[in-house]
């Protein structure tokens, strides 16, 4: 939690400060930087993969990542942690997919949270991740709950459709559609 | 990889969406990708849907990691106390100050690493592989290694060397020097190399990178050029 009022507005420019630091090679920018982000790319590991060593063989693969690619963050538009927590997402997206296309059972029953906000939401809330979450909160349980397994599981248009027992077409449609709400929902 | 891009409007958030999601086909990431490159309005898109989206991950609690996975992570880019490889390889002083020169070139190069599964066919047998750079890099190479067999199989996917120069492929494994692979022949998309043991234990984790040299491969047995692509050799 601490982390992310850190990584809030007010160390907004602290992260940009460092992520620029850390492009020219500066270790000492790029060990503040992993002390101020790691706890929060860590949950992240921890939540996709639900296996603490294959989160903690991820996270290393993220810092390494980020060490080697601070350069490209100016140009992306992004902002600090959002770039550091979509390298941490794909590269645990990317881990699940390959475990779940051996023969490893899925076991993430109760890692998908309700689409309705849980109640650290009232004490987390930041302006946006509320809007997400309202908005998130206007479509159907499920269409929710799919946009999330998407995002958080990595679960394709065809696990989807398993799952809801519907079409890979059918899937496709509801998806796109629930997001075409979720923006609208977003830029009201 | 055709159809996307003549989709426009509001089906171009959609496939934002979907791109950040990482519901899309591997060719059809290609051509998001490809847009990107030129395409302001998509790159908006997809800044603001990964930056909506991300905001699925705010109420996951945080959670210290072990002290050991920074010592990993040291170990791995500070290896001892010599110099990142880049900066042995000459590369700094292109980043240094200027940092802005650099970033045109990598422009969409980040969409490359920010962007959801690259779909990457694994032949059989392969248990490391390297992505040597991105799509827009001057070069881009892909490596897979086989233990089993000690086969490196390089494939060259995009970039070829300047006139009257070579292409010379590195290994680069912790503080050690730079190794030289093979410089890379005219004319030819894919080499299967046997590599002695000492570099086949050297590579995971390791470095590969592919600098500019002169024509036959760097004079000193040191890359001497600019180094076109960089990529890690991750266990699957």
């Amino acid at each position: 939690m601490a982390t992310m009022e850190r990584a809030g507005a007010a160390a907004l420019e602290e992260l940009e400060e460092l992520l620029a630091r850390t492009a020219m090679g500066d270790r000492a920018a790029f060990g503040r930087l992993y002390q101020l982000t790691s706890a929060k790319l860590f949950g992240i590991c921890l939540r996709v993969l639900s296996k603490e060593q294959e989160a903690e063989d991820a996270l290393q693969e993220i810092y390494v990542k980020i060490w080697c690619n601070a350069d490209r963050y100016r140009v992306v538009g992004y902002s600090p942690m959002t770039w550091l927590i979509t390298i941490a997402r794909n590269h645990a997206i990317d881990r699940l997919r390959k475990r779940r296309s051996g023969s490893a059972p899925l076991e993430d029953a109760d890692t998908v949270p309700d689409g309705a906000p849980g109640p650290e939401a009232a004490v987390l809330a930041s302006s946006e991740r509320a809007a997400l979450m309202r908005c998130l909160g206007e479509l159907e349980r499920q269409r929710a709950e799919a946009v999330q397994r998407a995002y958080l599981l990595g679960e394709t248009y065809a696990e989807l459709a398993a799952r809801y027992s519907v079409p890979v077409n059918t899937m496709r449609t509801w998806l796109r559609r629930s997001l075409m709400k979720l923006r609208e929902c977003l830029t009201r | 990889m055709s159809g996307e891009r003549d989709e426009k409007g509001e089906e171009d958030h959609m496939l934002a969406a979907e791109y950040v999601l990482g519901l899309l086909a591997p060719a059809q990431v290609t051509a998001v990708e490809r847009s990107l490159r030129t395409d302001a309005v998509l790159r908006a898109e997809v800044a603001d849907w990964s930056e909506q989206l991300s905001g699925l991950t705010r109420d996951m609690p945080e959670v210290t990691p072990p002290a050991r996975v920074w010592h990993a992570i040291s170990d791995r880019i500070f290896p001892d106390d010599t110099r990142p490889f880049w900066r042995r390889l000459g590369l700094p002083q292109m980043m240094g100050g200027a940092a802005v020169a650099a970033t045109v070139l990598w422009v969409a190069v980040s969409f490359d690493l920010l962007g959801p599964q690259r779909g990457v066919q694994t032949p059989a047998g392969v248990e490391i592989m390297a992505e040597i750079g991105r799509i827009d890099t001057p070069v881009h190479f892909r490596a897979g290694f086989d233990q089993g067999a000690g086969v490196l199989q390089l494939e060259r996917l995009n970039g070829s060397a300047a006139a009257g120069r070579s292409l010379e492929v590195w290994l680069i494994a912790g503080s050690a020097a730079p190794v030289s692979v093979v410089v890379w022949p005219d004319g030819v998309d894919r080499l299967d190399l046997t590599l002695p043991s000492d570099l086949a234990e050297a590579l995971p984790g390791a470095v590969l990178a592919v600098s500019d040299e002169p024509a036959g491969g760097s004079p000193t047995g040191a890359p001497t050029g600019d180094v076109l692509a960089t990529g890690v050799a991750e266990r699957l």
